[in-house]
């Protein structure tokens, strides 16, 4: 499973902010329109900690969706973010980025996808330096 | 003290980011329009790439060593480095973003500059994966010289009074900031050969040979500061984007290829400066500095764009003017 680099967070989000709508939804019942206005969400915000070191890319390939990762999805990627046990990470595969979960079995270090297809990659060398970058948020289009 | 953080062979770095095949092996960056290098890894200057050279001059060291060769890409330069000076501009309480990929930061009163240093550093590292390093000193001038001897001294320099000397007899006069070919040569007959050397350099003969600029280049090496942190650039609020071409532009597309690229750079070094821009006039020159043979034709440009009345035939690069409407910073 490998990912493409998509443009800049920031101008791809904007600094727009969009009305949140109250807590519960409740049919039959009409949401005061003052709630809506008072509370806005700003996406930007929302999905990414530190602008400055996220990073947006688009998965390509399978090995992930029992992550609710899919094929054609957008990943948000925080470089600031501590790689760990069960984090899941992009990392750098024979030159090229690849979705995983960072996994720490006995003292060894193995990237896994979530898909029985593919067996759990151990990490022998520079095991920080094959991990890029922390995946914090998933752009799924239903 | 001041120090100069500066961005390791920037773009060649940005490109390196987003593309790990490329560690460890040899890469150069063209210009778009005129392919000569503008960026080249440790490894790229090594096999003795120089910058400015025309891509077909070095056509045969790239074959020869596999070298990877990329056109500039400044939309991704631009962006990386907006988020580089973000995290530069909070790493100190004044700064001033000098360049692209250079940023002078107020250290005054730190405790431990060093360790303030190698900790942002190694934010840069990882956050945005870009290699860059730090000079610390008392003066601008100290901290650019103190930033280069980093480069091949663990990332970070500091310069003080104790040991000045030390560094300084390290440093190659011409790798001195403000230190062109002409006062290279002119101090080279003279003896000078370091940093240091110039340090020791009688003032009245700088100022009779250097005027000045040159005597306030001496004093700022011996740790008296005559440059201020700039953070608002009064002198710099117009931004000129010139350049010459390497091969004759006839075709209007190349020259609105090379056009497109001004207008790219041009606009990134105003939004660094926080600036909206107002006006950008153009010069397009009918013949290159070096005189005789012309190395644009500007005919095709003005039959396509008539209301282009006033092209200067003046020798000179091609240049791109932005004037800004207003300063200001974002809030
Ligand atoms: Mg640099």
């Amino acid at each position: 499973m490998g990912c493409k680099l998509l443009g800049p967070a920031s101008e791809i989000f904007g600094e727009t902010t969009l009305p949140l709508a109250p807590g519960a939804v409740r049919a039959g019942f009409p949401s005061p329109a003052a709630d809506y206005l008072e509370n806005t969400v700003c996406l930007q915000e929302l999905l990414i900690a530190h602008p400055q070191a996220t990073f947006l890319m688009r998965v390509e390939g399978d090995s992930m969706v029992g992550a609710g990762i899919h094929d054609g999805d957008i990943v948000v990627v925080d470089r600031a973010i501590k790689p760990g046990d069960g984090k899941v990470v992009v990392a750098v595969m024979d030159g090229d980025f690849a979705i995983k979960r960072l996994r720490y079995r006995g003292g060894e270090c193995f990237l896994e996808s979530a898909n029985p297809k593919f067996k759990p990659i151990p990490v022998t060398e520079h095991s920080e330096n094959s991990v890029w970058g922390v995946v914090t948020n998933v752009i799924h289009r239903l | 003290m001041i120090a100069l953080a500066d961005g390791n062979n920037f773009y060649c770095s940005c490109e390196r980011v987003f593309n790990p095949t490329l560690e460890g092996v040899p890469v150069v960056v063209l210009s778009n329009n005129d392919g000569c290098v503008v960026a080249r890894s440790e490894e790229a200057k090594a096999l003795g790439f120089e910058m400015g050279t025309p891509e077909f001059q070095a056509r045969e060291l790239i074959e020869t060593h596999g070298v990877r060769v990329f056109s500039s890409n400044y939309t991704l330069y631009g962006d990386m480095s907006r988020r580089m000076m973000e995290l530069l501009t909070a790493s100190a309480p004044a700064t001033e973003i000098y360049s692209i990929d250079e940023c002078f930061l107020d250290y005054t009163g730190m405790a431990d500059p060093e360790e303030h240093a190698r900790r942002t550093r190694e934010q840069v590292r990882q956050w945005l994966g870009l290699p860059i390093c730090i000079g610390i000193a008392a003066t601008k001038t100290l901290a650019k010289a103190a930033n280069k001897l980093a480069k091949h001294n663990g990332g970070v320099v500091m310069i003080t009074a104790d040991n000045t000397e030390e560094w300084l007899t390290k440093l190659p006069l011409d790798k001195l900031w403000g230190i062109g070919r002409a006062h290279d040569r002119r101090l080279r007959a003279r003896g000078f050969r370091t940093a240091w050397d110039f340090h020791q350099a009688d003032p009245a003969w700088v100022r009779k040979h250097m005027g000045v600029v040159g005597e306030r280049m001496v004093r700022e090496l011996q740790g008296i500061a005559c440059l201020s942190l700039e953070e608002v650039q009064p002198d710099r609020q117009n931004v000129c984007c010139a350049k010459s071409f390497g091969t004759r532009l006839t075709e209007l597309r190349d020259i609105e290829e090379a056009l497109a690229n001004y207008v790219n750079t041009s606009a990134g070094r105003v939004r660094a400066r926080c600036c909206s821009s107002a006006s950008a006039p153009l010069r397009l020159p009918n013949s290159s500095e070096t005189g005789s043979q012309p190395m644009l034709d500007q005919r095709p440009a003005i039959r396509s764009y008539p209301h282009v009345r006033c092209l200067t035939f003046r020798p000179a690069p091609a240049a791109l003017f932005v004037r800004p409407l207003h300063t200001g910073l974002p809030s």
